[in-house]
């Protein structure tokens, strides 16, 4: 039987893997790909406790929309901006981007 | 529902002016920079109007309060929207080709601050802070042809995105023990448990504050801020602190004063250590700046750690102190930036020698900049002494002397700092290899907006009776 726990263990594990993947991939792709997983182990909590303990009402679930739609629009941004520092910089990798220190 | 939708009129009529603005931009192939700037300003004009003339003590959903400290902070927003479009009007880069677009943008990133103003749940915060710093993402990498800009821009969204992520996820698990994201049914549950020594809230709070210390710049969350604020447009430079202090400050103290006492559950010595942190960090590291702009950030940064001490105090004086400060320090940092950005558009540097003998090309000028250092150095009879004033008052009462000690002492350090640029001005020779700032200045726009800041930043600082007694109304949320 999966209950609770099953989810709330797999979102640790996906948080997890987002943190370590934001703080050691260089590539600013492979970092995005990073904050949409600890997005998405956000919204596998929000509906797993909407299910579990907090139905039939679906304020979680609500959220969980609304993180999803937030995530795309700043994917979107993002991906925009990682497309203006290549066109400039001929490279999407962070220890690049330097002129800016001190 | 239609009464609630009424509360948020201001909203709902900026959004659609900065969708109109798109589409004018979308659509329309002639450039009408002058029409644009027109469109825009006189938007926001009338939702000044339109948030002078809300009813307060409402809530709107449930989920926004409508009160006289929201109402405070929505002016304060739209404020700053509007002084910046006007000192953006001239920048021929921004208010280019794209001139509908950057408007636009300002708007929406300014409608993201009357949410949070307002903002009485989790998911308004949310919401709130994504809509303001979304738009910023981009206005940070509007010169799209600059690496400085685009990497600027770059490392503001990365840290962005991952402090939302963090935040979230806190907000998640304070959703699944309350099961409510609303601030007075968290505050309730907090009653009825044992807090302190529930490990998953504890996560929670601290994956909430850890995304708030982002946003602040808080240290040791702080090391985006002077990259972001060198390498983005000035003018929208300006703009970032505006939006850091009226629209992440007022959900903190939203949050603390409504939901979490931090005394109570102990995490108290925490946030009084991040205050310490980020004013000494941010003070001594502005002491070697050579740039003008990674100077007013790193300031930035040590003015956060001053205006958070309000928010630890966590009392009615330490919020009309937060309120006060805010106001003050948008109005001087703003000023601050304007002249940089005039200096630097004429002598093409923003390094700290451009500042060097301005006293001799432009006498006016520089006493200008000087009001607005003096203000920033919090020394009477400025707005900005009266604002670190009561913050400090905030925190003896709540008898945290020591902050109170290290703050004071912070002061006298930041003062060396923005001396050192006063210096540059009045006793430095102009450097013969820049071009000279004329006598007569021609912007109409950049007369006009910095003499009121600095008017309304000395006029209320000698006579703060009135603002007082109003900031003294809205210290109260809703109950």
């Amino acid at each position: 039987m999966i209950g609770l726990h099953h989810y709330l263990v797999l979102s640790a594990l996906l948080f997890t893997i987002g943190i370590y993947g934001v703080l050691t991939r260089r590539n600013i792709i492979g970092i995005l790909m990073s904050i949409e997983i600890i997005f998405n182990a956000t919204n596998i909590n929000l509906v797993a406790f909407n299910h579990f303990l907090h139905g039939p009402g679906l304020w979680g679930q609500g959220f969980a929309i609304f993180v999803i739609t937030l995530a795309a629009a700043e994917a979107v941004v993002g991906l925009s901006l990682v497309l203006a520092i290549y066109r400039n910089l001929k490279t999407v990798y962070v220890e690049k981007m330097n002129i800016l220190k001190g | 529902m239609l009464d609630s939708l009424k509360l948020l009129y201001p909203e709902i009529f900026l959004s659609g002016a900065a969708m109109l603005l798109l589409g004018v931009e979308a659509f329309v192939k002639k450039n009408l920079r002058r029409w644009v700037l027109i469109l825009g300003c006189g938007s926001l004009f009338f939702a000044m109007v339109l948030v002078l003339s809300l009813p307060t003590g409402n809530r709107a959903f449930g989920l926004l309060a409508i009160d006289n400290f929201s109402l405070f902070f929505k002016f304060l927003a739209i404020l700053s929207c509007l002084l910046i479009l006007c000192i953006s009007e001239n920048d021929t880069e921004l208010m280019g080709d794209h001139a509908g677009a950057y408007v636009s943008l300002l708007i929406l990133s300014t409608v993201g601050m009357l949410f949070l103003s307002s903002a009485e749940d989790l998911l308004m915060l949310f919401i709130g802070m994504e809509l303001t710093t979304i738009p910023l993402f981009i206005l940070a990498g509007f010169l799209r042809k600059e690496l400085r800009s685009s990497e600027s821009a770059i490392k503001f969204f990365l840290v962005g995105a991952f402090s939302t992520g963090l935040m979230l996820y806190g907000i998640s698990y304070i959703y699944g023990l309350c099961g409510s994201t609303h601030f007075r049914v968290i505050f309730a549950w907090t009653q009825s448990q044992n807090v302190s020594n529930n490990a998953l809230f504890l996560l929670g709070l601290f994956l909430i504050l850890v995304g708030i210390g982002f946003k602040l710049s808080l240290a040791p969350f702080h090391q985006w801020t002077p990259d972001t604020y060198e390498g983005a447009p000035t003018p929208i430079t300006a703009f970032f602190s505006a939006s850091r202090e009226a629209g992440v400050i007022v959900v903190a103290l939203r949050l603390f004063s409504q939901t979490v006492d931090p005394g109570a559950l102990g995490i108290q010595h925490t946030l009084i250590l991040i205050s310490i942190l980020t004013m000494t960090l941010g003070n001594l590291i502005a002491l070697k700046q050579e740039n003008l702009k990674r100077l007013l950030a790193y300031s930035s940064i040590a003015h956060a750690g001053t205006l958070f001490i309000g928010l630890v105090a966590n009392n009615s004086l330490g919020r009309e102190g937060v309120m006060i400060y805010s106001l003050a320090y948008f109005l001087m940092s703003f000023g601050a930036f304007a002249v940089v950005i005039l200096i630097s558009r004429i002598k093409k540097s923003e390094s700290l020698s451009a500042l060097r003998g301005l006293s001799k090309e432009n006498l006016g000028l520089s006493i200008l900049m000087l009001f607005f250092l003096l203000s920033l150095a919090g020394i009477p009879p400025f707005l900005g002494f009266l604002g670190k004033w009561m913050v400090f008052a905030s925190a003896i009462q709540a008898k945290l002397y020591w902050l109170v000690g290290i703050a004071l002492l912070n002061s006298v350090v930041a003062v060396y700092y923005y001396f050192r640029m006063a210096h540059a001005m009045f006793f430095q020779d102009p450097d013969p290899s820049q071009s000279a700032i004329p006598e007569k200045l021609e912007s109409l726009s950049f007369k006009l907006t910095t003499l009121f800041a600095a008017l309304v930043l000395l006029i209320l600082g000698i006579f703060p009776g009135q603002i007082l007694s109003w900031i003294r109304i809205s210290g109260a949320p809703l109950p």
